[in-house]
Parts: C-alpha cells; sequence; structure tokens
C-alpha cells in the first residue's frame, strides 16, 4: 500500500461526520434566509402587528364604523383581528390616552359606546347566534388568506379569525358573498336608554392609599354594571368629562376622578338629567397624624 | 474526499437547508412588531376602506376619509379606494359593501386637495 492509498483508507476511515457538518451548516443557510430576507421589507402584515398609534387608528375607525352601521359583529370581529388580550382594556385605554390628549369628547364617546355595546352584548356560546349579529359573522368577514407567494408572512394568533390556507396556488379563493346591510341591526341610538340615574348611597371614605378619589359606580334597572356612561365633573373654572367601562377590572359600571382638595365639584350624569352638588374631598388623618384628602364613592342606579 | 463523500456533502447541506427553511419559516417564524399599515394584507387594507366608506357615508367628509386613507400608504387616496373597491368586487363583498366603496371611491376621484 503506497502513501496515497493509505491517505484515502484514513479518510474512509474518518466516518460520517461531514454529513452532520453539512447538516449544520444547511440549517444554519436556512434559518438565515427564512429570518434574513424577510425582515428585510416586511408585506402582507396583519394588524396586530401594527405599531401602537397605528393600532389606535385601526381600533378608532373600528369604533366609529360601528357608530355608523351599529354592527357588533362586524365591529367584534375586526377588533379580533388586533390581537389585543382584551378588546375592552384596550379601548378603554385608548379612551384614557385619548382624554390625556385633550382629545374632543365626540371621539371618547364613540369609543365608549363601542366598549358599553361589547359589554352588554357579550358574546353567545358556539352553537347560539343572536339573529341581529348574524348578518356578518367574523369568519366570513375576515375571510380573505394570504396569497400563495406571501411566505413568510408575519406570526399571527391561531385564535383569530382567518381562513384555512389552500393548497392550490390560487390567490384569492371565491368566499361566500357577505350578507347584504339591510340585515345589520339598528343601532341603539343612546348608550342605556332608559330613565335617569338616581344617587341611591354616598359615603366618604379615609384610605391613605386611594387619596382624593371620586369613585363612581353605576348599575341599571337590571342591577348590572352600567358601562360607557358619561359622567361630567364641574368645579369652579372647570369641566372634565369621564366614562364608566374603563376599569373592568374593578366594574364595568365604574369610574373614577382625582379630587382636589379644597375644590368643591358638582357631577352630573344620564345627560344632565342627574346632578350632584356640594362633592368636596373630606379632610382625613394618618395614624401618625399626617392630613390628607379622603374619597367619595356614589352609587348610582336606574329606578 | 472522493466524488461520494463530496455529493453526500452537499446532500446534507441541502437537506440542512430545507430544515432550517422550514424551522424558520413554519415552527418558529419571523414576528414583525410596529409595523406601518402599508404593509398590511390586501383584505385588511380594503376592510380599513370599508371603515372609512362607512364613516364616510355618515360624514360626507372627502378631506376627512382622505386623510384616514392616507394612513395606507403614499398612494393617493382615490388609488387606494379604487383597490379596495376592487379587491371587494373581486371577493364577492355585500352590494352595500361594494356601494360604500364605490360612493368614496367617486367622491375621492372627484375632490380636489
Amino acid at each position: 500500500m503506497n502513501a496515497q492509498q493509505m491517505d484515502t483508507q484514513q479518510m474512509d476511515n474518518r466516518g460520517p461526520w461531514f454529513i452532520f457538518t453539512g447538516l449544520l451548516l444547511g440549517i444554519a443557510l436556512g434559518i438565515g434566509i427564512a429570518w434574513g430576507v424577510p425582515q428585510a421589507q416586511p408585506v402582507d402584515t396583519h394588524p396586530s402587528s401594527l405599531r401602537a398609534d397605528f393600532k389606535d387608528e385601526y381600533r378608532f375607525m373600528i369604533a366609529a364604523a360601528y357608530a355608523i352601521s351599529g354592527d357588533l359583529g362586524r365591529a367584534r370581529a375586526r377588533l379580533a383581528v388586533l390581537g389585543d388580550p382584551d378588546p375592552l382594556v384596550a379601548l378603554g385605554g385608548q379612551a384614557q390616552r385619548m382624554l390625556a390628549q385633550n382629545a374632543s369628547i365626540e371621539r371618547v364617546r364613540i369609543l365608549a359606546n363601542l366598549s358599553e355595546a361589547l359589554q352588554s352584548q357579550p358574546l353567545l356560546p358556539a352553537g347560539e347566534t343572536n339573529p341581529a349579529e348574524t348578518a356578518l359573522p367574523p369568519a366570513d368577514f375576515t375571510a380573505v388568506p394570504a396569497t400563495a407567494s406571501a411566505t413568510p408572512t408575519a406570526t399571527e394568533d391561531p385564535n383569530l379569525p382567518r381562513p384555512s390556507p389552500t393548497s392550490t396556488d390560487t390567490p384569492f379563493p371565491t368566499l361566500p358573498p357577505l350578507p347584504t346591510a339591510t340585515l345589520r341591526p339598528t343601532r341603539t341610538p343612546t348608550p342605556t336608554p332608559g330613565a335617569p340615574f338616581v344617587l341611591v348611597n354616598q359615603v366618604t371614605t379615609c384610605d391613605p392609599q386611594t387619596p382624593g378619589l371620586l369613585q363612581v359606580n353605576l348599575k341599571n334597572t337590571l342591577g348590572q354594571p352600567a358601562a360607557g356612561q358619561e359622567l361630567v365633573i364641574t368645579w369652579f373654572g372647570g369641566e372634565e368629562h369621564f366614562f364608566t367601562g374603563f376599569k373592568n377590572e374593578i366594574s364595568p359600571g365604574y369610574a373614577d376622578f382625582v379630587l382636589t382638595e379644597g375644590v368643591e365639584y358638582a357631577l352630573s350624569l344620564s345627560q344632565g338629567r342627574t346632578r350632584i352638588t356640594g362633592l368636596k374631598a373630606p379632610a382625613c388623618l394618618t395614624s401618625d397624624g399626617k392630613a390628607y384628602p379622603g374619597s367619595i364613592v356614589l352609587e348610582f342606579r336606574q329606578p | 474526499m472522493n466524488a461520494k463523500r463530496w455529493t453526500l456533502f452537499l446532500l446534507s447541506i441541502l437537506a440542512g437547508v430545507g430544515l432550517g427553511l422550514y424551522y424558520g419559516w413554519v415552527v418558529s417564524p419571523v414576528e414583525y412588531v410596529d409595523t406601518v399599515p402599508s404593509t398590511l394584507r390586501a383584505d385588511y387594507k380594503a376592510d380599513y376602506c370599508l371603515m372609512v366608506a362607512e364613516v364616510f357615508e355618515r360624514e360626507r367628509d372627502v378631506e376627512a376619509a382622505a386623510r384616514r386613507l392616507a394612513l395606507l400608504g403614499s398612494e393617493p387616496p382615490a388609488v387606494i379606494a379604487s383597490a379596495a373597491l376592487e379587491f371587494g368586487r373581486q371577493h364577492a363583498y355585500a352590494p352595500a359593501d361594494l356601494q360604500l366603496l364605490q360612493e368614496l371611491s367617486l367622491a375621492l376621484q372627484t375632490w380636489q386637495p
């Protein structure tokens, strides 16, 4: 056996490691292509991946369209594609941001109306349908899949309504026709129509954890929390609007307002038909004798 | 290395590329974040247009509609609305929705900013 033959023999005896090396190189290359190429220019993205401010605009348009059409099923489906963990919380958060940015009260009210509608008409369990909302099932509404060439697409929540991809190259399969607008439900003109709310309980509390807070709880005639109600608080030289339904972690019928010590307020609701005056944060003392403003808790109910 | 080993090596690379692509596209695809509306999939763009059209039906404010559509890209709002209308026609949108999109599209075509 000469030297060349011995070298060849040695190489053959090295085993299959070159296969693993090739596999590793290939995997690295494949992942590089899969992750590197699409990042250059996102295409066919999902609304859930939108930047926060664009999401807010999208969400506002959903609420504005709902205010016109009154189609809650469609609004619900549209909200679902935004991928918010809790659409009500997202609506509430956006309303708070808009209020903080001094947005017009009409714009905030549009969000509040949708929030109230979502809470007053919860989604029915599977199998049951609300005749007023069958006009546009969510699955039909967004049922336009990505193009066959749109791989890779952004990661999407599998729970969101979307169609099953087809195995053909047909870019957009034909969908069942959507129902006509004549099937849409008539929009309820006011968030919670009915008699004006009446004050059933008013207490002052001293809690250093929540100093100077006006806490309002609204319940409708059925004793359920009334969301989406506009509250107007006025004081000498100022006025502010706030809404119930944006702090669902406490109650859908809850809203609060931070009181300034020494200032007297008046609260009106039910489009001004209910008015409570003389609201002033009570003086409280901590255990070590330090003064702080207390809170006022108001409970209203529709008779 | 002999020809057989080279062939196996290249085949293993190809298999690895396949596995890598599967992992990167299916198992753990890229998650886009903070995207802009102009990158939205066509159906979502069309639906956004439909929302604008629904509001336009009531408000009749072409300027506001154009401003809202500008969110979807740098193309003229009339082009964006026309594209949505065409998309709606191709995908059997409800006649009432098509009517809304058509009204918006027409209004934008005659609108002078």
